[in-house]
């Protein structure tokens, strides 16, 4: 068995069952220690389960769910793949994944928000609400930012209509997408699964933070537009675009404040790590990215 | 400075896993690396960058005072609604784009480069 990374809390391990006959199966264990907390808006392992079968039923890429192990972990297929934006973004080998990117992800989103996520509980949080989250746990660090406060009150003031909640999958980005050279093989990682408006997904993935140096904002790969024409076109809902970009400001906004929280782990002496500490720096790319999108 | 973590909790923390390590983690080498360079481009960068700063948060905020005092004003009347509209928002939008730019070439100068959105 071989541990991946998965943070102090949460573990991910990789293994292969070895049947009668010496049939291997390439698996997956995600699971928690017992009796520790969760980090904040991550879900048990058994609900992120639950919505990797509902994600399923609406025809989204998604690894199968083999075995539930109570409320603290479940294993699940281990798919041949990379999630490695390096390869996805510059490598030769998978210029037809990057051709199909756009249609691919588009239609993956599309087939998530199809569920309405009911039913097996996740919490719905609507923009007001994650708005209201941000702004609490910005004002737990002493340190002031004119951007974040100008990015926060421009959210508040144009704040979108809440929406029907939908399945949302709360980390849909490069690095949880897994991509063979021919195209997208399974979304990954639903730890941040919740109830919510759909184009959060979408806002997240256009963060610059997850482009990786390519110049499309969708994954650095595909056009705001191509993405959103796709997912209209594999049947999600009908994208406004003013509502999209509330979402992607509110995003980067979002990734700024978590550098924060990540830096926090080890200001606060809960968690020392150089690694953790230097994601602090990190705030003043989402900084330099809100100017831009404040302008 | 207001900046966080700052250029000491930074230090400080290169000094510890280089103590108790001894350094030989290769990724954690490349972290201590980049590190390193921030705070080396601060100790050049940033007396300039906060005097600009300064100039600028003086003119907007019509008060005197220290960086860290003028950054928190700011951002108090940001807060209130101050610059929502009109000549004062597009003041503050050229601020911030300053301040932003500034400080990236401290933290991260690749970022400036990669494509614009």
């Amino acid at each position: 068995m071989k541990r991946l990374a998965g943070g102090a809390s949460r573990e991910i391990w990789s293994f292969d069952a070895v049947q009668g006959g010496g049939r291997r199966e390439a698996l997956i264990l995600r699971r928690d220690p017992p009796g520790v907390a969760l980090p904040e808006g991550a879900i048990p392992r058994a609900t992120e389960a639950a919505a990797i079968e509902a994600a399923a039923t609406t025809g989204a890429k998604v690894p199968r769910v083999r075995w539930r192990l109570g409320e603290s972990g479940f294993i699940m297929d281990r798919l041949d793949g990379t999630a490695e934006a390096r390869l996805l973004l510059r490598d030769p080998a998978f210029a037809p994944a990057r051709a199909a990117y756009a249609k691919e992800v588009g239609a993956a989103l599309a087939a998530i928000h199809r569920h309405d996520g009911a039913g097996i509980g996740l919490k719905t949080m609507g923009a007001a609400e994650q708005l209201a989250f941000y702004r609490d746990r910005m004002d737990d660090f002493d340190r002031p930012s004119a951007i974040f406060e100008a990015a926060f009150r421009r959210l508040a003031l144009a704040l979108p209509k809440e929406v029907p909640p939908r399945l949302v999958h709360g980390d849909f980005r490069t690095g949880n997408l897994l991509f063979r050279p021919e195209g997208l093989v399974a979304v990954l990682d639903w730890e941040l699964a919740h109830r919510g408006d759909p184009l959060e997904d979408l806002g997240w993935l256009c963060v610059r933070s997850w482009r990786f140096g390519g110049a499309g904002p969708a994954g650095g790969v595909a056009t705001r537009e191509e993405l959103w024409a796709a997912y209209e076109a594999a049947g999600g809902g009908k994208v406004d675009p003013r509502r999209a970009m509330w979402w992607e400001m509110f995003s980067t906004l979002r990734w700024g404040i978590i550098c924060l929280i990540q830096a926090d782990r080890h200001l606060s002496g809960r968690e020392p790590s150089l690694e953790l500490l230097a994601v602090g720096r990190r705030a003043s790319e989402t900084e330099y990215d809100l100017a831009e999108l404040l302008a | 400075m207001t900046e966080k973590p700052s250029a000491a909790d930074l230090a400080a923390a290169i000094g510890v896993w280089l103590k108790e390590s001894g350094g030989r983690d290769p990724y954690l080498a490349k972290v201590a690396v980049n590190v390193l360079g921030i705070i080396e481009r601060e100790a050049r960068l940033a007396p300039a960058a906060d005097a600009e700063e300064g100039a600028r948060l003086a003119a907007l905020l019509g008060t005197e005072g220290d960086l860290d005092r003028q950054r928190r004003e700011l951002c108090r009347r940001i807060r209130a609604g101050d610059f929502d509209q009109g000549a004062a928002r597009d003041v503050l939008a050229r601020h911030l784009r300053a301040t932003a730019t500034a400080r990236i070439a401290i933290d991260n100068p690749k970022w400036a480069l990669t494509p614009p959105s």
